[in-house]
C-alpha cells in the first residue's frame, strides 16, 4: 500500500532519506503506545485519562512543530540537524520510560491514585521531551525534503509539497510500527527491549544521515552515537532485570532529585483541590504552616507502591505486574489490581449470592475471575459445567506460576472449561443454554469494559440463558448510602437490565449486586430460601452462612435502595453507541478526587446536539463582518479547517472502534488492523495528492470540497453504524474500507492544506504549522468525543455534531475564495 | 455567497443569542458555587439548623469553633472545614441537628463492637461531613459532603429512636461519616434513648476536644474509636489530621468509664510495619489497660487508595501475635479464615467463650458477663 508513496519519493529522495523518514513514523507511533500504556498504569487507566494522555502527545507535538517551524528557516544543514534530533531521540525513549515509572504514584500517599492535574502533569513530565523532539523532527524532515529537491526554491513557486511527502513517509512508518507493536511487539518484547530497539534503529540512521567518516568533521558523532548503542544494548540485553528494578523505585541517587520535583509536583496538584472547594476558607490564613509543611516534607520517599515486584511480563492487553507481600499474591494489569491470592471473602460472595438464586444451576458460565478462585467456589454447588472464560492468555499463565497450590486445584476440576478470548463474543455465539451467567469484571471504566453493561449484551445473555436462567454481576457501591453518581450509575444500569429482563434484584453492598431472571418468580430476597439452599447443597464457607444472608439481604436496606433508584431522574439507558455508564464513572473517579472538573462535567449532561450549531453562528458572524479582507484570517480559516479535519479523522476513529467491538468483540489484533487501515488511508492520500501540482485557488475548492464531504460522512455514518451492527459478519471489511477512505481524506487535505497556507512562508514552516493544527484538532476530537460526545450524545448524535462543527470550518473557508 | 445579508443576519442573531444563553448558564453555574460556602436552601435546610453548643466569639462577627482540635476559624458567611457548621451573622451554627443522610440497621459486629450485646441489631445513622479527609474513607460520598448535596431523612431525636424501637434495635451507633460534626445531635439521640431503654454508641475517628467528649461520655454505653496509626506524620498525611488528639480521646473515653474498643485498619505498606503495631499495643496496655479490645482490620482498595492490595491475612496474623506478646487480652482480627482471630477466649482459662463466623455467634459460653468455665469476669455491655 505504501509502494506507490514510496517508489514516487525515490525519484526525488535518496533511500537513506526515505528509510530515516518511515523511521520517524515507526519510532512515533510505537514510542506513543508504549509510553502511554506506562502512564496508564499509573492513573488507573479510564476513559478519560486515555483521552488526557493521548490530548497531552498530541499536543506536545503540535508545540514539537511550532517551534520547529519557527526555528527551521534558521538552520543551514537541515539534513544534519534531522540526523541528531534522531540521535536524541533515541536516547530519550529509554529515559522517559523510566521517568514514567519514577515519578509513579509519587502523591504524599504511595498507592494513591491521581487527579486531571497530576496526570496532566506526570504525562508532560514523561512525554514533553520525547514528542517536542518528535514534532520538531517533522519540520526540520520537511525542509530538509524541500533543500534536497528544489534547492534555492521560492516559496510560492511551485505547489508540489515535499512536506506532503514527508508526511506521507511519516505514515507509512507509523502503520510498519503499529503492525509490528499490535502483531508481535506488544505480546513478546516487553517496553524497555521495545524503546531500546528503536533506540538502537535511530541511532543507525542518524549514522547514515550524518555520514561520519574518519577525519571527518562528522566523525564526532560516531562518540556519542557508539556510547548510546553501547547503552541501548546493555538495556536491551538485560532488560527483565531493568524492568522489575525499575518498578521496585527510583535508584538512591536518583531519589532525592525525583522527590524534589514529585513534591514541587504535589504543591501544584494540592492547587487542585484549593481551587475546587474552598470549603475551608481559613485555609488561606494558615498558608505559612503549610509552607513549614512543605519543607518538613522535602525529602525521598518511597516512590513504588507496587513493593516487592515479582514478575513482570508484556500483554497485548496492558503490562502485567505480579506483586508479593506476607505471602500474598496480587495481579496488576495497566496498574488496576485484578485479583489477589487471598480473598476469599470476595470471591464466597460473587460465587454464592449468584448460584444460590437459582434452584438448580447445572450449566454455569463465568467471565473474568476464574482463575482468581472465583471458580473454586462455583464447584462446591452442584454444577454439572463451569465455563470459565478469561480475555488474557499472558495472566492465565501467570496465575499457573505464581498463584498458590490450592487456588489452582478446581481448574483442573472436570466440570470446569477455561476459555481464552472476549467474553462479549463467547457470549453471542453460545450455543447450549446456560442456567446461570456470572460476570466478574471491574466496572466500566472504559468503552471496552462498558461493552459488558450494554442493553445489547443483556440481549445477547438473555439469549444464552435457559428458560429460568439468571444473570449476575456487580458494580461498587455502598450499603447504606444511595446518592450522588454512584446511584446515578446504578440507576442507569438497573434501567438497562430492565429493558432486557423481566425481573431483577438489586442487593446493595460496598459491592452492589445485581440479578435478573428470564422468568418472573425465579429471583428471591428471602434469606430464609437461599440459607435453605445453602444448606441442602452442604457448602462449607467461610463468610457466606446464614447471618450473612439475612443481613446482605436485609429487606430495610434494599427497599431504601430501590426507592432511590427510581427517584433518580438523571438515569439513562446504556447501549453500545450511548455508552452513558462510563462518563458515569468518569464522573464517579472525579468526585473521589473531589475535582474541579467534576462540575463542569456534570454541567455537561444536558448537552444537545444543537450546541454544536453555535459555532457556525460564530462562523457567519466573522466572515460577514470581515467581509472584504482576507489576510490574517484566511491563514487562520486553513489552520481551523486542518484541525476540523484532524478531529473528523479521529472521531471516525473513535466511532469505527467502538461498532467494530460492539459487532465482533474485543479482537486486540482486528482493532490494531482497524488503526493501521486509517494510518495506510493518511499515507496514500498525502501520496497521492502531493505528486499533483495544485494552484492555490484550485486548492482552496479542494479544501471546501473535502471539509463538504467530512460533514456528509457524518451525517451518513450513523447510518452505516447501524448497519454494520445488523450485520456483524461485514464489519470488519465495511469498517477497514470506512477507515482507508476517512484516512485519505485526512491525508489528502494535508498537502493541501499546506499550500494554502504556505503563501509568502517557507514550505516546512507551513508544513509546520498545518501539522500543529492537525495534532491540536486530533487531540480536541479525543477528548471532546471521548469523553463527552459519545457518552452523552451517543455514537450518532456525536457524528451529527461532529458535522455540524465542520460546518463551521467550512463557513470560514468560505473566505478563502475571495482571493 | 448564496445568502441573503437578512439570513445571516437572522442567523447571526439567533447564534448569539444561544451563546449569551451558554454563557448565563455557565455564569449560573460557577455562581452557584460561589454561592455554595454559604447557606443553601434557606427554607428547606432551615429546620435543621441549631446553635453550635461549641464555640468561641473572636471578636463581633468572627467565631472560633472548639468542637474539633482543628479549631477552625470561620468569618460570616463561612463554614468550618467540616461543611456542617457555618457562621451565620456571628454565631455558629449546625446545619445537620435532625437531618440524616443514611440509616442502616447493622450486626453490632460490623461495627465492630465485639463486647456489647453479641449478634443484636443495631441502629446506625449518619450526616454528611467529616472533620478529617482519609485517602482511604469508606464512606467518601456522605464525609467529603455537605449535607445539601445529599438527600436529607428528617430525624430528629425523638423520631430517630422511635424509628430503631421500630425496627427492633435496642442499640442506636453513630458512625459512618463522623459523629463528632454531628455531636449535638448524637447528645440528644443518647439522652432520648437513655430515657426510653434504648443504648447509643459512637464510632468515630475521636478527632474531638475535651469538652465535648466528655459530655458525650456521660450520655453514651459505648464508644469505639479508629486509632489510624501510631504516627502523627501517618495521621497528617493520609488523614489531614493529628495523632496527640486522639490518643487523648481514647485515654479519656476510659476514664469516664465508657465501655471502649479500639480499631486499627491495617494498610500495607503505609501502617503495617512490626514497630508500628507494636506501639500500638503497648500504649494500649500502658494508657487504657490490656483488658481494653483491639481489632486489626483488613484494608480494601477504595477511594483514593485502590491501587494497593488488599492486607495479606499473614500481616494481620502477625499483628494479632504481636499484640497478644504484648499482653493484650483481646485481640481481634477480621476476616482471616481459619484463624480464630474473632473468637473471644477467657483470659484466665484459656477456653473459647465467643466463636463468630463474620456477623455469627456460632457459640457463646458467657453467663452473665462471666466465663462459663471458671468464673472469671470479662468486660463489656453483656446486658
Amino acid at each position: 500500500m505504501t509502494t506507490a508513496a514510496a517508489s514516487e519519493a525515490a525519484v526525488r529522495f535518496p533511500l537513506r532519506f526515505i528509510l530515516a523518514l518511515t523511521l520517524m513514523g515507526l519510532t512515533e507511533l510505537i514510542a506513543q503506545v508504549v509510553l502511554t500504556r506506562e502512564l496508564l498504569a499509573t492513573f488507573l487507566g479510564n476513559e478519560l485519562s486515555i483521552a488526557l494522555v493521548l490530548a497531552v502527545w498530541l499536543v506536545s507535538v503540535a508545540a514539537g512543530s511550532a517551534l520547529g517551524s519557527w526555528v527551521a528557516p534558521r538552520i543551514a544543514a537541515p539534513m544534519r540537524a534531522f540526523g541528531w534530533s534522531q540521535m536524541l531521540l533515541a536516547c530519550l525513549l529509554p529515559l522517559a520510560l523510566f521517568v514514567a515509572r519514577w515519578v509513579q504514584p509519587g502523591d504524599l500517599t504511595p498507592g494513591q491514585m491521581l487527579g486531571p492535574g497530576a496526570m496532566l502533569l506526570t504525562s508532560l513530565c514523561v512525554l514533553a521531551l520525547v514528542c517536542l523532539v518528535g514534532g520538531f523532527q517533522f519540520v526540520v524532515a520537511a525542509r530538509a525534503a524541500g533543500y534536497r529537491g528544489q534547492p534555492g526554491e521560492r516559496a510560492g513557486e511551485r505547489a508540489v509539497s515535499p512536506v506532503g511527502l514527508v508526511y506521507a513517509l511519516e505514515a507509512a512508518g507509523a502503520v510498519l510500527g503499529g503492525i509490528a507493536f499490535h502483531f508481535y511487539l506488544a505480546a513478546h518484547v516487553g517496553p524497555l527491549r521495545t524503546l531500546a530497539g528503536a533506540g538502537v534503529l535511530n541511532i543507525v540512521s542518524a549514522c547514515a544521515l550524518l555520514r561520519p567518516r574518519l577525519l571527518n568533521k562528522s566523525a564526532i558523532a560516531l562518540v556519542p552515537a557508539l556510547a548510546a548503542v553501547a547503552g541501548l544494548l546493555v538495556l536491551s540485553v538485560r532488560a527483565e532485570e531493568f524492568e522489575i528494578a525499575s518498578l521496585r523505585g527510583s535508584p538512591r541517587w536518583a531519589s532525592l532529585t525525583v522527590s524534589l520535583a514529585q513534591n514541587a509536583r504535589d504543591r501544584l496538584i494540592s492547587l487542585d483541590s484549593l481551587f475546587v472547594s474552598p470549603r475551608w476558607r481559613s485555609l488561606y490564613a494558615k498558608l505559612p504552616e503549610e509552607v513549614r509543611r512543605t519543607i518538613s516534607s522535602l525529602r525521598a520517599t518511597p516512590l513504588s507502591a507496587l513493593r516487592n515486584p515479582r514478575a513482570f511480563a508484556a500483554s497485548k492487553y496492558g503490562a502485567l505486574i505480579v506483586t508479593e507481600q506476607e505471602q500474598q499474591v496480587s495481579f496488576y494489569q495497566s496498574g488496576v489490581l485484578l485479583f489477589t491470592s487471598g480473598d476469599e471473602y470476595s470471591n464466597e460472595v460473587a460465587a454464592h449470592t449468584a448460584l444460590l438464586q437459582h434452584p438448580a444451576p447445572r450449566r454455569v458460565l463465568l467471565i473474568g475471575g476464574g482463575v482468581a478462585g472465583l471458580a473454586g467456589e462455583m464447584v462446591k454447588h452442584p454444577i454439572t459445567e463451569l465455563d470459565c472464560v478469561e480475555l488474557d492468555p499472558r495472566v492465565v499463565e501467570l496465575a499457573r506460576r505464581w498463584l498458590p497450590e490450592e487456588l489452582l486445584q478446581p481448574l483442573s476440576d472436570p466440570r470446569v472449561r477455561l476459555h481464552l478470548g472476549d467474553g462479549r463474543l463467547y457470549v453471542k455465539h453460545a450455543q447450549a443454554p446456560y442456567d446461570v451467567i456470572v460476570l466478574n469484571l471491574p466496572d466500566p471504566t472504559t468503552a471496552a469494559i462498558n461493552r459488558f453493561y450494554t442493553r445489547e449484551f443483556f440481549e445477547e445473555a438473555y439469549r444464552a440463558l435457559a428458560p429460568r436462567g439468571i444473570l449476575a454481576f456487580n458494580l461498587t457501591g455502598s450499603s447504606h448510602h444511595f446518592s450522588g453518581t454512584v446511584l446515578l450509575a446504578a440507576s442507569t444500569m438497573h434501567n438497562t437490565l430492565g429493558g432486557a429482563f423481566p425481573e431483577q434484584l438489586v442487593v446493595p453492598g460496598d459491592q452492589m449486586f445485581f440479578f435478573a431472571a428470564k422468568e418472573p418468580g425465579v429471583l428471591s430476597g428471602d434469606w430464609r430460601r437461599l440459607a435453605d439452599r445453602l444448606e441442602r447443597r452442604g457448602i462449607e464457607a467461610s463468610f457466606v452462612n446464614e447471618v450473612w444472608l439475612q443481613d446482605a439481604l436485609l429487606p430495610f436496606r434494599r427497599e431504601m435502595l430501590l426507592e432511590a433508584i427510581r427517584g433518580e431522574s438523571e438515569a439513562r439507558l446504556n447501549s453500545d453507541l450511548n455508552p452513558v455508564s462510563y462518563y458515569h464513572q468518569t464522573r464517579i473517579w472525579l468526585d473521589q478526587l473531589s475535582s474541579g472538573l467534576a462540575r463542569p462535567l456534570q454541567l455537561l449532561s444536558p448537552i444537545e446536539i444543537w450546541w454544536a450549531a453555535i459555532p457556525i453562528g460564530l462562523a457567519v458572524v466573522v466572515v460577514a463582518v470581515t467581509r472584504g479582507r482576507g489576510g490574517r484570517l484566511t491563514g487562520a480559516a486553513v489552520l481551523i479547517a486542518a484541525g476540523a479535519i484532524g478531529g473528523f479523522g479521529l472521531l471516525v476513529e473513535l466511532l469505527a472502534l467502538l461498532a467494530f467491538q460492539s459487532a465482533c468483540g474485543y479482537l486486540y489484533h482486528a482493532l490494531g488492523a482497524l488503526i493501521a487501515a486509517f494510518m495506510a488511508g493518511l499515507a496514500i492520500g498525502s501520496a497521492v495528492v502531493s505528486r499533483r501540482e495544485i494552484g492555490r485557488r484550485h486548492s482552496a475548492r479542494i479544501m471546501l470540497a473535502g471539509l463538504g464531504a467530512a460533514g456528509l460522512v457524518c451525517v451518513v455514518l450513523p447510518g452505516l453504524l447501524a448497519a454494520v451492527l445488523q450485520a456483524p459478519s461485514l464489519a470488519p471489511i465495511a469498517l477497514s474500507l470506512a477507515l482507508l477512505l476517512v484516512g485519505s481524506m485526512v491525508g489528502g487535505l494535508f498537502p493541501v492544506a499546506t499550500t494554502l497556507y504556505r503563501g509568502e512562508r517557507s514550505a516546512s514552516r507551513a508544513g509546520g504549522a498545518v501539522y500543529a493544527a492537525d495534532l491540536v484538532g486530533s487531540a480536541g476530537g479525543a477528548l471532546a468525543a471521548g469523553v463527552i460526545a459519545i457518552p452523552l450524545l451517543g455514537a450518532a448524535g456525536a457524528s451529527y455534531a461532529g458535522a455540524l462543527l465542520l460546518g463551521a470550518a467550512f463557513v470560514l473557508g468560505l473566505t478563502l475564495l475571495r482571493e | 455567497m448564496a445568502w441573503t445579508r437578512r439570513e445571516v443576519l437572522r442567523l447571526g442573531i439567533g447564534c448569539a443569542l444561544g451563546a449569551g444563553a451558554l454563557g448565563g448558564m455557565a455564569s449560573l453555574a460557577t455562581s452557584g458555587r460561589r454561592r455554595a460556602p454559604r447557606m443553601s436552601q434557606p427554607d428547606s435546610g432551615a429546620k435543621w439548623v441549631r446553635r453550635a453548643q461549641y464555640y468561641e466569639k473572636l471578636g463581633p462577627r468572627r467565631v472560633r469553633c472548639v468542637l474539633c482540635p482543628k479549631e477552625c476559624e470561620v468569618g460570616p458567611g463561612e463554614r468550618g472545614f467540616c461543611g456542617v457548621r457555618e457562621n451565620q451573622d456571628g454565631e455558629y451554627y449546625t446545619l445537620v441537628y435532625g437531618r440524616s443522610a443514611s440509616v442502616n440497621i447493622d450486626p453490632v459486629e460490623k461495627k465492630p463492637f465485639f463486647h456489647v450485646l453479641p449478634g443484636r441489631p443495631i441502629f446506625s445513622f449518619s450526616t454528611a461531613g467529616c472533620n478529617m479527609e482519609c485517602k482511604n474513607c469508606q464512606n467518601w460520598q456522605l464525609s467529603q459532603s455537605r449535607p445539601e448535596q445529599l438527600p436529607a431523612m428528617d430525624l430528629p431525636p425523638a423520631r430517630l429512636v422511635e424509628a430503631a424501637r421500630k425496627q427492633g434495635c435496642s442499640l442506636i451507633a453513630g458512625t459512618y461519616a463522623e459523629p463528632v460534626v454531628f455531636a449535638e445531635y448524637l447528645l440528644d439521640v443518647a439522652r432520648e434513648g437513655n430515657k426510653r431503654g434504648l443504648r447509643s454508641t459512637m464510632v468515630s475517628a475521636g478527632y474531638i476536644k475535651r469538652e465535648p467528649m466528655i459530655d458525650l461520655c456521660r450520655e453514651l454505653a459505648a464508644v469505639k474509636i479508629d486509632l489510624k496509626s501510631m504516627r502523627d506524620d501517618f495521621y497528617r498525611r493520609n488523614c489531614r489530621g493529628t495523632l496527640k488528639p486522639v490518643l487523648d480521646t481514647i485515654e479519656l473515653v476510659k476514664k469516664q468509664g465508657v465501655w471502649l474498643e479500639i480499631v486499627y485498619l491495617v494498610i500495607p505498606t503505609l501502617n503495617d510495619s512490626d514497630r508500628e503495631i507494636r506501639d500500638t499495643a503497648r500504649w494500649t496496655r500502658e494508657h487504657v489497660g490490656s483488658d481494653v479490645p483491639l481489632h486489626f482490620s483488613r484494608f480494601h482498595p477504595q477511594y483514593r487508595l485502590k491501587r494497593l492490595p488488599p492486607t495479606p491475612y499473614e500481616t494481620l496474623a502477625r499483628c494479632h501475635e504481636i499484640a497478644r506478646a504484648e499482653g493484650l487480652q483481646y485481640v481481634y482480627v477480621g476476616n482471616v479464615p481459619e484463624h480464630g482471630g474473632t473468637n473471644t477466649y477467657c483470659p484466665k482459662c484459656g477456653k473459647l467463650l465467643i466463636r463468630r463466623q463474620l456477623y455469627r455467634i456460632a457459640e457463646n459460653h458467657l453467663r452473665g458477663g462471666r466465663c462459663e468455665f471458671c468464673g472469671q469476669s470479662i468486660p463489656g455491655l453483656w446486658s
